[in-house]
């Protein structure tokens, strides 16, 4: 089977503060989700110009998941509901679309990429790997995007925002770490490599880019159904 | 070398036109409409939907406005129904059978739930979040059900999110990630549904009329469908999905792009992918809404890549917008014409919120 290789690996941090880098007709509607999107993105542009060309040159699929979807949105078009202060807004309503990231994503980058929102829940992050790795190692792509995101919510709704985004590959040029998976299996499976394990309490931490620095690293997630997936990142041999 | 058919050997549906597929068909065929102005939504919206009958779903009177619950009813009775036609369950190892579900609705109810539970307690929203806030809740709730361990997957890019479930289903099964997938979606009316439609001023306060040079906008609906699709079929085969191709618009929010481009687009590189030529394709499922930019835009993509509307058929007049399950819906509706009809290829559209664009093929012959 074809190996998966990790090609390039992107955080981003959205705070109201935090200095804009995106200039953008659309950058002042957005949500704090959305624009931690569109800006790492952009920050993965720049950081990887070679391997970003190429997989814009290959079509690769995005696939795109977030901790409860558009929560600020949805939440807003929640409470106009409850309290009657209908109509809803149709602009809180657009956003609340699981897939409005997404659409801002191919609008402010100009990606015309197949773009898909998938929703795991504790597994969400996770799924979405599962389905770019097996799509390459089963030679449906040669590279795939992965997104996850997640809001934060304070006091007055979500007041910031933070975005992963890997970039994978079946290339091992340019790349750094190769990438395993089980569904339903067992840690044991990858004693071998001694991997520093990350459980569902740690999955608030972005553990894939966190992971860079230790030689072999998994993660496991489990959800509430007893559904359990494993992923693991090795060096490169 | 892989192979680019993959075999539908079951479909169940949920509409408001039936239970049955074969009875889908044919209420298509006589132009039977499940678009009622009298509905459990009444009080909040005037407009037609196209509601299920949830009687014959044996939902409690006390849950029919919990969408949630009654998308969990509904869904059971669908793979139950699929079960029963196909015996996959007894053909095939639990970790075989894949699930691919579009759904953009299921965990609407969680959010009433949480911001309740909030003004009462004044705790933190935080403390409220829960996982059946999720649309891969029903997914998973079908995983506890019924004997499936494959590969699962929920999709809920708007519009486009069951016909997405289907091209990534058929993917899987042709690629041998898994011999077989149980592919569709699920979509249930609510008030965030109702109500943010109706912000946007896209309702049809009559019958909608897709296409129609008065068209007014969109009706709503709910239900879903599931296909059963298998790489190496062990019995009847009803039809076969041939390709499909996805693109994003990164043109509009919920407006497509002028004169229809990218759509046109996604139906030629589908086309392309299945190595089919236009003039080859029987019938055109649209994704028609009935709004005016939509159905401007996706006749011209269809006129300029086929030539002229002939074979283009839009359904949602007769059985309402089915949002996230509309892909699967048509995908069952243009199945069930190709086989009536005695016709041999079909191509089925839906394009979400987003520009979320996908064109499936389907075909009868070998």
């Amino acid at each position: 089977m074809n190996k998966v290789y990790l090609a390039a690996a992107f955080s981003e941090r959205w705070t109201p503060d935090s200095q804009l880098r995106l200039s953008s007709p659309f950058f002042r509607r957005m949500t704090a989700l959305q624009k931690s999107v569109v800006q790492a993105f952009a920050a993965l542009d720049a950081m990887a110009p070679a391997v970003m060309t190429q997989a814009r040159e290959q079509n690769a699929p995005i696939f795109y998941s977030s901790g409860f979807g558009e929560l600020s949105a949805m939440l807003q078009v929640t409470r106009a509901i409850m309290d009657h202060d209908l109509p809803v807004s149709p602009k809180e309503f657009q956003h609340s679309v699981q897939n409005a990231a997404l659409a801002y994503l191919s609008m402010t980058h100009s990606i015309r990429h197949p773009c898909y929102a998938l929703s795991g829940g504790f597994l969400s992050a996770d799924n979405c790997l599962q389905m770019a790795q097996q799509r390459i190692a089963y030679g449906l792509d040669s590279m795939g995007f992965v997104i996850h995101a997640h809001e934060y919510l304070g006091q007055n709704g979500a007041d910031r925002a933070q975005a992963e985004i890997l970039l994978l590959s079946h290339h091992a040029e340019q790349a750094w770490r190769v990438l395993d998976f089980c569904r339903d299996g067992a840690l044991e499976d990858f004693t071998i490599h001694r991997p520093e394990i990350f459980t569902e309490d740690d999955s608030r931490i972005p553990p894939w880019l966190l992971n860079q620095g230790i030689p072999a690293a998994a993660r496991m997630v489990r959800s509430l159904s007893g559904e359990s997936l494993v992923t693991q990142w090795l060096p490169i041999p | 070398m892989r192979s680019s058919s993959v075999s539908i050997t079951g479909i169940s549906i949920a509409s408001a036109l039936g239970r049955r597929w074969h009875d889908l068909g044919e209420a298509i065929l006589r132009h039977q409409s499940g678009l009622h102005k009298s509905h459990r939504y009444a009080e909040w919206i005037a407009a037609p939907l196209g509601e299920l009958p949830l009687d014959d779903w044996q939902v409690p009177t006390a849950d029919r406005l919990k969408s949630d619950r009654v998308m969990r009813r509904v869904m059971l009775g669908m793979i139950d129904q699929l079960a029963a036609d196909t015996q996959v369950f007894q053909r095939y190892r639990p970790r075989d059978i894949g699930l691919f579900l579009g759904t953009t609705t299921c965990g609407i109810d969680g959010f009433f739930a949480a911001l309740a539970q909030h003004r009462t307690t004044q705790l933190p929203l935080l403390e409220f979040l829960s996982p059946d806030m999720q649309q891969v809740w029903i997914t998973q709730e079908m995983r506890a059900a019924f004997p499936l361990r494959g590969p699962q997957f929920t999709f809920s890019s708007s519009c486009a999110a069951a016909a997405q479930a289907i091209g990534q289903a058929y993917d899987a099964v042709r690629s041998g990630i898994c011999p077989v997938a149980i592919a569709g979606g699920i979509d249930i009316l609510n008030r965030v549904t109702l109500h943010g439609f109706d912000s946007l001023q896209i309702l049809d306060h009559d019958f909608c009329q897709p296409f129609a040079p008065n068209r007014k906008g969109i009706n709503l609906g709910e239900g879903g469908a599931l296909l059963l699709l298998e790489g190496q079929p062990q019995g009847e085969v009803i039809a076969s999905v041939r390709g499909y191709a996805a693109l994003s618009e990164a043109h509009h929010m919920v407006q497509p792009a002028p004169h229809g481009i990218w759509m046109q687009r996604t139906m030629d590189m589908a086309l392309q992918n299945a190595n089919w030529q236009p003039d080859r394709v029987d019938y055109i499922n649209a994704h028609g809404t009935g709004t005016e930019g939509n159905d401007a835009a996706e006749g011209e993509a269809v006129s300029q890549l086929f030539g002229n509307l002939d074979r283009l058929h839009a359904t949602k007049g007769l059985t309402g917008h089915y949002l996230g399950a509309a892909g699967a819906l048509e995908a069952a509706i243009t199945v069930a014409m190709l086989k009536k009809k005695g016709l041999k290829k079909g191509l089925s559209n839906s394009f979400g919120f987003g520009g979320s664009n996908i064109s499936l093929l389907f075909a009868t012959d070998s």
